[in-house]
């Protein structure tokens, strides 16, 4: 992530790193973790400040915004859809979903630039 | 006088934009049951309502519109979302449907769930 501090579009190499390091994130944060309602807000702000940290530290080139959907695996429908009016050139976004025995985690990278 | 009026013009109205996604929400999902072939449709047509509406404001922003539509089976679920931008300029709304005193006062079954995000990145 440090060559691509210089980065004007998020379509491009940029996104391919930010991929990486959400899944990573995801696997780190949910693997092995039982849907516990006491303290799933604290882990999915605190998947969202990593991502939103690692992602500012070395791209100064956008404004982020990281969303996170933290949901227990039960027997129900859920929907997800986004629509975004900026400059298709350079902005872009990203979604990840990681899946384990007891959830599911989504999370959402809008990436505007300056 | 003419500060005023440019900061105006260049800032998004907090309240505009609740009342827009609200009243988007509201016309697509009023009295609709859970349906898995029609949850689609719905929430591309509130993504489209909402980002049309934002756009016809004529403000500098950039804007993206994160809808999520849930079945109510009982499972839980969290939403955070963290920024990196000015503080001063942008902003966000999150509109959870229907709120609970609504539900109790129409006396309906809700069986879905809709948490509407709008986000207002400024380009100026």
């Amino acid at each position: 992530m440090d060559s691509l501090g210089n980065q004007v579009s998020f379509n491009g190499p940029l996104k391919n790193e930010v991929q990486k390091f959400v899944q990573q994130t995801l696997h780190k944060e949910l693997d092995k973790i039982t849907y516990d309602h006491t303290d799933a807000q604290t882990r999915s702000n605190k998947i969202c400040d990593s991502i939103l940290k690692q992602l500012t530290t070395n791209n100064k080139n956008f404004k982020f915004i990281v969303n996170c959907l933290l949901m227990q695996k039960a027997e129900c429908g859920l929907n997800i859809s986004g629509s975004c009016y900026w400059d298709n050139e350079t902005d872009g976004s990203l979604t990840i979903k990681h899946e384990t025995e007891a959830m599911i985690g989504i999370v959402n990278v809008f990436a505007c630039a300056l | 006088m003419e500060e005023n009026q440019n900061l105006e013009e260049n800032t998004y109205s907090q309240e505009e934009v609740d009342r827009i996604t609200q009243e988007s929400i509201e016309s697509v999902l009023k009295e609709v049951q859970y349906e898995e072939s029609k949850v689609q449709g719905w929430i591309n047509a509130i993504c489209e309502k909402v980002t049309q509406q934002l756009i016809e404001l004529g403000k500098p922003y950039k804007y993206i519109v994160h809808c999520m539509i849930m079945q109510r089976n009982g499972a839980g679920a969290f939403v955070t979302t963290s920024q990196w931008w000015d503080t001063v300029a942008d902003g966000q709304i999150i509109i959870s449907w229907p709120k609970d005193k609504q539900a109790k006062q129409e006396q309906q079954k809700n069986t879905l769930h809709c948490i509407c995000s709008v986000f207002a990145v400024s380009m100026i």
